[in-house]
Parts: structure tokens; sequence; C-alpha cells
């Protein structure tokens, strides 16, 4: 089962959309945002909005009745949500929003986006929420400056990629009156790969072998010593030549490859069920064969990733089956 | 939206409020309705008490459908404030009963900010506004704790704040804001008591005057008048056997602006006076008033109406000149001697007695009042009720003790009979003078009747018979009256009047009066006449557009330096000790041209300026020392020390 699309955004949510980024002009596609005067903005939330018809009826009802304890009630009301207005950016003022990581997910779990949060004054109860629904809103009731995670949970739940959305900051203090926010639009994505299915692995090991003979691309490994390669400066000095060094002054660094006994290969072929079960299926051998450090090879219609090991590779390939979109 | 954290401080802290409220609200909803109140907000305070589920929703809709009916039967759709205010309270109420979510509770304060104003409708005393203010304050501590994790004493600081933050800019705007005129016409809310009626029957009364509610305070512009006061309210022409009524043709006739502008009337005095709320139209003046005032209407009768009913106080200017002495016309000399019911015979005979032992009018008025004291008629507060159609003549041949109603009535039946035009008058007497003997506060014990009587060549007279039977009451207040006063007190509900026998708390009640006063006549009585006469004052008749711009300006400066003071950088956390008199010294080189490297720790600069200005090198050595005490050894940073480093400080800088 494919992914779940919107049946094309209704003409006014397009026409919305594209007034809002013409307003934001970009301000806020960046990875970290610090709130300033540009970036903040102020309106009188719902409560806010209650408050000031409240005061007004109080202003009218002192006005007929020439009360003046009724509309000095009134005039409070009014200073009070513009001491408000006042209050609520001040306290948002220079609180410092950066992203630090997604946590993808396997389906039906939800992905996650992993903030920092941090403010040179205290800022009291700050909310990140994603898309405007309360279950994916994550509440602070301050940041100071002390730096401070946050992980805000996405509403995905179904296989795919998701460009991820305007993120938006708001605080309501003080009293809830104001609702001060602020956007985060991050250019990143998280991936919610297939539900995990158990099926037996040993299936589809060593298959390769059967299949070709191309042998496997040289593996970075630990066992058997390959050859000298030039020192370069992320490598560290466990693996440094010195005997070389003694001789040649000369930095080498000795380079090790795993042979590896076994090999597979995955293939959307071989499974059983529909798309989904099998992409799960895939989804979970890919995940074993990682965690065993076993060189794989996932094939699927019309795509086929070559034998590799280690994270990326298990990342690149869990990516495509998230956004696969062929059938059986 | 996240969670409310403080559901059950949040619940107490309503459940005090509509406490609060409902206890305001006593005197003005009827009793059934106002238990309902109070049993669902003890309900509340239950639930909340024993962490017990608020009812589902069905079963509190159909409690508040059941209440809402008992609402309509109870309070009824005659005074509309008083609806409003019944359906605000429930609502409010039931919705606190609910209530679950955050929304809910914003809902509920919301409301609570309106039925707080609503309270001072009905009362606007110092007391009331002192205590909805804490509950105003309280209201904020609630909006503030459904946002935050605080507890109820940080909530309730923080609130009154930013509330005291706020107040100042109110009063600035209600000061300087120009008074809009109201924009439609409300009922005011009817307010039962008041001591006066329409109709004066004394006879079946057996206890009066048991309150001391204020009726209206009156100021002086010059010096005051000789007493007695009578404070004219309401004139009855028409007797129906035990009572005396305004007649239809009266009523019409009172409706009647004043036209006439006679200026050779003998001037009484002008003053102003503030009259409490109160249901009825009429004012109260002495002698024959006319009022140039917005919402008072003068009639032919001397007598002070409001133009609308108003549900607050209302402040007003009196010119009082003497009763009219124009001769009157066929009609009202019948009208003012008309008897319809002549049944109290023993009374018509008496008339016609001192009738023929008199001349004139005069001699039969002081043979009448001479006629009270020989008989040895009595005042009392708490008279014999009586019954039957001659209730005059028992009143006049059997019992002799009665107050203001049964002499007036008796005398102007008398007077009738005897074909003397009379009229009943009804208003207050005397009044309570204060410290400063300008301002005269009137109560409704002050509530008095007397006889009004046409006497040729001299016009309307006043006739009072208590005048003679009790002479004391003339002069001041029922509470100054010695002869009165136990009978009086014994009759007061219990208040500070009836305690007046101390002096401290007499003069605490005076000064509490005074203070009262003040408050009726600054804060509540700052209407657009007195704001214009402000202004006037502040920025002269000429300057007066200024005060738009000076508004729009303050306001703007005003928040704008809150602002910034808002935005300024925090100051840097206090510095650790020693630090500071380092700096100096630090200071005191540089100005010595002094260099040190700038990596060198505090010590080793010391040490540098102790090479380089070898004639204070023995302070700075000390100095040094003491400073690796305080910073490095643990040792406190007393008093002593402090001393002991500034004064090292002085020798470092004076040394030569």
């Amino acid at each position: 089962m494919p992914k779940k699309v919107a049946k094309g955004p209704s003409l006014f949510k397009s026409f919305k959309t594209r007034v809002f980024n013409k307003l934001l002009k970009n301000k806020h596609l960046k990875n970290t945002i610090t709130l300033e005067h540009k970036t903040i903005y102020v309106l009188p939330s719902s409560l806010g909005w209650y408050f000031i018809v409240v005061a007004v009826l109080n202003f009218v009802m002192g006005i007929n009745y020439q009360n003046n304890l009724i509309l000095i009630m009134a005039y409070l009301m009014f200073v009070v949500i513009i001491i408000a207005v006042l209050m609520g950016y001040s306290n948002a003022k220079g609180l410092t929003v950066k992203f630090k990581d997604t946590f993808n997910s396997f389906s039906p779990q939800k992905p996650q986006i992993k903030f920092e949060l941090q403010s040179p004054n205290v800022c009291q109860s700050v909310s990140l929420t994603y898309q405007g629904t309360v279950q994916t809103s994550q509440h602070v009731y301050q940041v100071s400056s002390k730096t401070q995670l946050l992980s805000l949970p996405l509403p995905y739940f179904l296989r795919g990629k998701y460009d991820i959305q305007r993120i938006k900051i708001s605080s309501n203090y003080p009293f809830g009156l104001v609702s001060v926010w602020s956007y985060i639009q991050l250019q990143t994505y998280v991936f919610v790969y297939p539900s995990l299915e158990k099926v037996l692995s040993d299936a589809h090991v060593n298959a390769l072998d059967e299949q070709s003979d191309n042998g496997i691309a040289k593996e970075v490994g630990s066992d058997e010593f390959e050859s000298l390669l030039p020192h370069l400066p992320e490598m560290g000095l466990h693996r440094v030549s010195w005997k070389h060094y003694a001789k040649t002054q000369q930095l080498l660094v000795k380079e090790f490859v795993d042979y590896k006994k076994a090999n597979a290969l995955f293939d959307f072929t071989f499974m059983n069920g529909d798309t989904e079960q099998r992409l799960s299926q895939l989804c979970f051998l890919v995940c074993e064969a990682s965690e065993q450090n076993t060189p794989f090879m996932l094939k699927l219609p019309g795509k086929i990733v070559n034998t590799n090991t280690g994270l990326e590779h298990k990342q690149h390939c869990l990516a495509l089956l998230s956004t696969f979109k062929g059938g059986v | 939206m996240h969670e409310i954290k403080n559901e059950k401080v949040i619940n107490y802290s309503m459940c005090f409020i509509y406490a609060c409220l409902v206890i305001f609200f006593i005197a003005h909803l009827p009793v059934v309705f106002i238990s309902v109140l109070a049993v669902i907000c003890a309900w509340n305070f239950y639930l909340t008490y024993n962490n017990k589920p608020k009812p589902n929703s069905i079963l509190a809709n159909i409690l508040a459908g059941a209440a809402l009916v008992l609402m309509l039967f109870s309070v009824g759709m005659s005074d509309t404030v008083i609806l409003l205010v019944a359906m605000l309270m429930l609502s409010s109420l039931f919705k606190l009963l609910q209530a679950k979510t955050k929304k809910h509770y914003h809902v509920i304060t919301t409301l609570t900010f309106f039925s707080l104003s609503s309270v001072y409708l009905f009362n606007q005393s110092i007391l009331t506004t002192l205590t909805v203010s804490g509950l105003y304050i309280l209201n904020f501590a609630v909006l503030g704790l459904l946002e935050s994790k605080h507890n109820l004493k940080i909530a309730s600081k923080q609130s009154g704040k930013l509330l005291l933050l706020a107040l100042p800019l109110a009063i600035f705007l209600l000061l300087f804001l120009p008074k809009m005129p109201a924009f439609w016409q409300l009922p005011g809310p009817k307010l039962a008591k008041t001591g006066l009626s329409e109709q004066v029957d004394p006879f079946d009364i057996a206890k009066l005057s048991n309150s001391d509610e204020l009726v209206f305070r009156a100021t002086f512009n010059n010096s005051a008048p000789n007493a007695p006061y009578y404070w004219r309210a309401i004139v009855h022409d028409e007797f129906n056997g035990n009572a005396w009524l305004t007649s239809d043709f009266l009523k019409y006739n009172n409706l009647k602006s004043n036209s006439k502008n006679d200026i050779d009337e003998q001037f009484i005095a002008s003053y102003s006076v503030i009259a409490e709320p109160a249901s009825q139209k009429w004012l109260y003046g002495l002698f024959y008033s006319r009022s140039e005032s917005q919402n008072v209407e003068s009639n032919t009768l001397g007598l002070l109406r409001k133009k609308n009913y108003q549900a607050k106080s209302l402040q007003y200017d009196v010119t009082s000149t003497g009763l009219t002495s124009t001769p009157l016309n066929d009609f009202e000399n019948k009208r003012y001697t008309y008897l319809a019911h002549k049944k109290n015979v023993k009374a018509a005979s008496l008339a016609k007695d001192l009738k023929q032992n008199t001349q004139t009018d005069r001699q039969f008025y002081n043979h009448l009042l001479q006629y009270f004291v020989d008989n040895k008629f009595t005042y009392t507060l708490t008279p014999t009720p009586m019954s039957g159609d001659n209730t005059i003549d028992q009143f006049l041949f059997d019992n002799k003790r009665g107050f203001c109603g049964h002499y007036a009535s008796a005398a102007a039946y008398i007077f009738r009979s005897a074909g003397i035009p009379a009229r009943l008058a009804s208003g207050y007497l005397g009044g309570e003078l204060n410290l400063d003997n300008s301002t005269l506060s009137v109560r409704q014990y002050d509530a008095h009747a007397w006889v009004e009587v046409y006497i040729h060549s001299e016009g309307w007279v006043v006739f009072d018979a208590t005048a003679v039977v009790a002479p004391e009451r003339l002069n001041g207040s029922l509470s100054q009256n010695e002869a009165l006063n136990t009978e009086f007190k014994s009759n007061l509900d219990f208040g500070l009047v009836s305690l007046s026998n101390f002096p401290g708390i007499n003069w605490l009640r005076l000064e509490l009066e005074n203070l009262d006063y003040q408050w009726s006549s600054w804060v509540l009585g700052f209407d657009k006449q007195k704001q214009n006469d402000f202004l006037k004052s502040l920025f002269g008749s000429r300057n007066i557009w200024l005060v738009p711009l000076i508004v729009l300006l303050t306001i703007g400066i005003c928040f704008i330096a809150y602002f910034v003071y808002l935005n300024l950088p925090k100051r840097a956390t206090k510095l650790a000790p020693m630090v500071k008199e380092f700096y100096e010294i630090q200071k005191w080189a540089q100005k010595q041209n002094i260099k040190t490297p700038k990596h060198l720790t505090p010590s080793q600069q010391l040490q540098v300026y102790m090479e380089q200005s070898p004639q204070s090198a023995q302070s700075l050595s000390a100095f040094s020392q003491l400073f690796n005490q305080v910073r490095y050894g643990k040792k406190s940073f007393t008093n002593e020390r402090k001393t002991q480093a500034k004064d090292l400080i002085k020798l470092i800088k004076t040394s030569k």
C-alpha cells in the first residue's frame, strides 16, 4: 500500500502557502534560528481575543452606566493586553532553536526531530508545534542559558520519505493572552521505514555466490593485511606503520581487509506476501545483516544495490525500501 | 497545548471567587437561586477537595437546565440586569463544574472578568472595590497558573505586579480620555430599599428607622444655613382615610418642568448633593429647589427628579429658595383642603374648636403646635399599631405616642378640616455633619414626614409637630439625639453607629465616613463635567485640544519605556567577593601607567604593581594577602575584611 497522498492541495490551501512563503521571505529557512525583531510575530491568542471582547463589554457597560469603577476595569484590561504583548515579545526574544538531528523510525513508530533550545534570558513556556496539531507539539516550561534538548515527534507513521514542513515555535507567556510565534523551516527530511517483519535470514545468505563469481568488493576490515596507504589526518595513529616511518620518514597506514565468509542477497521477488509485507521482510533482513556486519546486496524491481556493509549502506537500503513505489 | 498542572488550585481559586460573588449578590437575588449557586460552588469545592471526578456532561447539562428553569421562575424577567447577572453566575458555575480542558478554564476566567465588573452595578463602596480588586488579581493568577506550573503564591504575586503596573495607566486613561455619553439606555438594577414611599401610612407601623444606610450627602458651597434641614422629596396631597398619597394630578404636575424664574425669591442655600444609587426617581433638596445639572429636572413644587433611572450614584447642584408664596387659585385651594373621608370626627371637632378660638391662620398654626405640647404627646419609634377608619382620632385622643408620620398625618387632617390648605411632605430631616462641618450625611433613619401649610400673606410654611414633641430631633441626626438615643440604638441593626457612644469608635466612624465621602465624590462622581473642569484647570480652556495629544504621547512613552526596560541587557551576576576591590586597584594601576601582561593572575599582577610602585608596596602586599585569603583561603568576606580592603585601597591610592 503506497503512502497516502492528499488529493491535490486545494486552491485556497496552495494560495495560503504561497502568501505565507512570500510574507516569510525565506527568513526561517535555516537550521538554527535566534528569535529577534525580524522573526517574531505577536498577536493576541484566542484567549486574548476573548479577553478583549470582555474588555469591550466592560467598557460598554461602564459607559452606559456611567460607572467609573467598571470603566477602570475595562481600561485595566486594555492596558494589560498591551503589556502582555510587550512581555510576550521580550520573553521570546533571544531564544535560539537549533536543529540537531532527525531520527528516522520504523512504521508505525513516528520519526522525531531533535532540537537544542537555549536563551540568554530566561524564556518561559515555549512550545514547538509541527503542523499545528496537539499530538505533535512539545512544551518546555522554561528555557535558560543552559542548553536544553527537545525532541519533537512527527505525525508520520506510514512508510515513506517526508520533507519536514515549517515548524512553529510559539509561546503563550504571559497568562496565555498573547501568542508569540516564529518558524523554523528545516531543509531536511525524515524516513519512516517499513515495519519490521521477522523472517529467517539463512535462506538468503550465500545466495549471491551461486549467482555470480564477481567477488566481493574490497571491504575495510581488520583481519588480513592488504596494502599500505598514505596517512591522512582522520585516520588516527594506531594503524600507522612505524616500521616504514623509521625507514622513510613517511607516514603510511596499514590497510586490512575482511574477507567475508558469507554474503547475502535480499531480493524483493523472493519474499512472500504483498508489497508492504515484502518490504517489511526486506527491512528486517537489512537490519539484521547490518547488525551482524554481513555484506548484502539488495535487489528491488528495477533497482539493485551492490553488496556492501556499514551504516551508510544500511541507511541507503532502508531509504530505498521506504520510498519504493512499485508493486508485486 | 499542554495539560494543566495546577487543576486543584485553579478549582479552589475559582470556587473562592464565585463564593465571594455569591455573597455579594445575596441581597439582590432570590434566596432559592442564591442557595442553588452556593450549592454548585460547594459541590465543586467538595469534588476538588476529595479528588473526585467532575460529573459527566449529561448529568451536568440536565442540572443546568433545571437550574435555568428555576432561575427564570425565581428571578423573573422583570429586572433584566439581575437576570443577566444570574445567568452569568449560573453559566460560569456550571461550566466550572464540567471544566476539564484548558479551553474550558479560559472561558470561565474571561467570563469571571465580566462577572466581577457587574458587582459594581450594585455596590461601589470602598470595601467592595478592595475585595473585587483582590478577586481580580486572583483571577489573573488563575490565568497565569493555566499557563505555567508555578504555585498560587508566585502566580498571584506576578499578576499583582502586572496589575499594579497597569493601574496607573488605567487611572490616567480614566482621567484624560474624554467621557462618552451612554450609547443607549440600559435598565438600571432595581434596588429595593428606601425609607420613603409614595404613600404615608404610619398607623400600621410598629417599628421604624432601623437602617443606617446612606441616602445622600450634601456639601454646602458657602456656609450651611441654619438647622433644621427639611430635605423634601415627595409631596402627598390626597388623604384616603388612612394614608396620604400623591394624587395623579400632582404626579402630572410633578412632571412639568420648571419654567418659573423668580429671582426675588429669598435665597437660602446652594449646595451639591451626591445621591446614593436608588431605583426611585425622587431626589432631595431644601425648600424650593432648582437644579441646572444634567439628568435632573426640577418641577413646580420645588422638588427634584431624576430624568432617567440610573443605577449609579448621582451628583447634582441645587439652589434653594424659600417656598412659594404665590396665592393659590381656587382649584388649588379646593384640592389642598379636600378630605375624602371624614371618619375622624374628634379630630374634625378639635379643628373646629381651634378655628373658633383663633382669628388668623397663623394663630391656628401656633395653637395647634401648643395643643401637641399641652396634651403630653410623646415621640417614639415603637408606636402601637392602630387600625380602623378613625386612626387619627385614636392617635390624637388615645395613644398620643407616635413618630413623625403620625403627627404629620394628624396635623394635616386638622388643617384641612379647618379649611386651611395643607399637604404632607416627606423626605429626610437633618443629617450628620462631618468633622469639618461642611458635609451632611443623611441616612435612611433620618426619614421624616411633615406638613406644609399655606398661610395667607406668608405662603407655604412648614408645620412639624415633631419639633415641639421632640425638639432635639430638629437639630442634627437621630444618631446625635440624646433623648432618643437609647431607643434609637436598640432599634438599629448592629453597626458602627450603634457604638457611637465610644469616642474612639465614633471618631473612627466619622473618619471612615469622610473617606467614603471623598470616594464617592472623587472616584464615583467623576463625570463629564468634573473631567472638563479638571482638564481646564490643568491646561486652561484654550489649550484643551492638547489633551488627546498628551494622552497619546504619555501612553506611548509609558509603553516604550516599559519595553526598553524589558529588553535591557540583564545586569551581570553578582561579582565574587574582593573582585570589585581588585578591579579598583587595576584601575589605579592603569592611571599610574603600570602595564602588566594580560595573562597574569591577580596575585602576579599585584606583584608587578608592587615592583613598579614601591611607595605603596606594603599596602599592596597586604591587599594581596587579603585577596588570597578571601578568594582562595576560604575565609569569609566579613565586614571587618571589607573595611580593611577599603582602607588598603585608600592607602594605595594616596601613597606617593
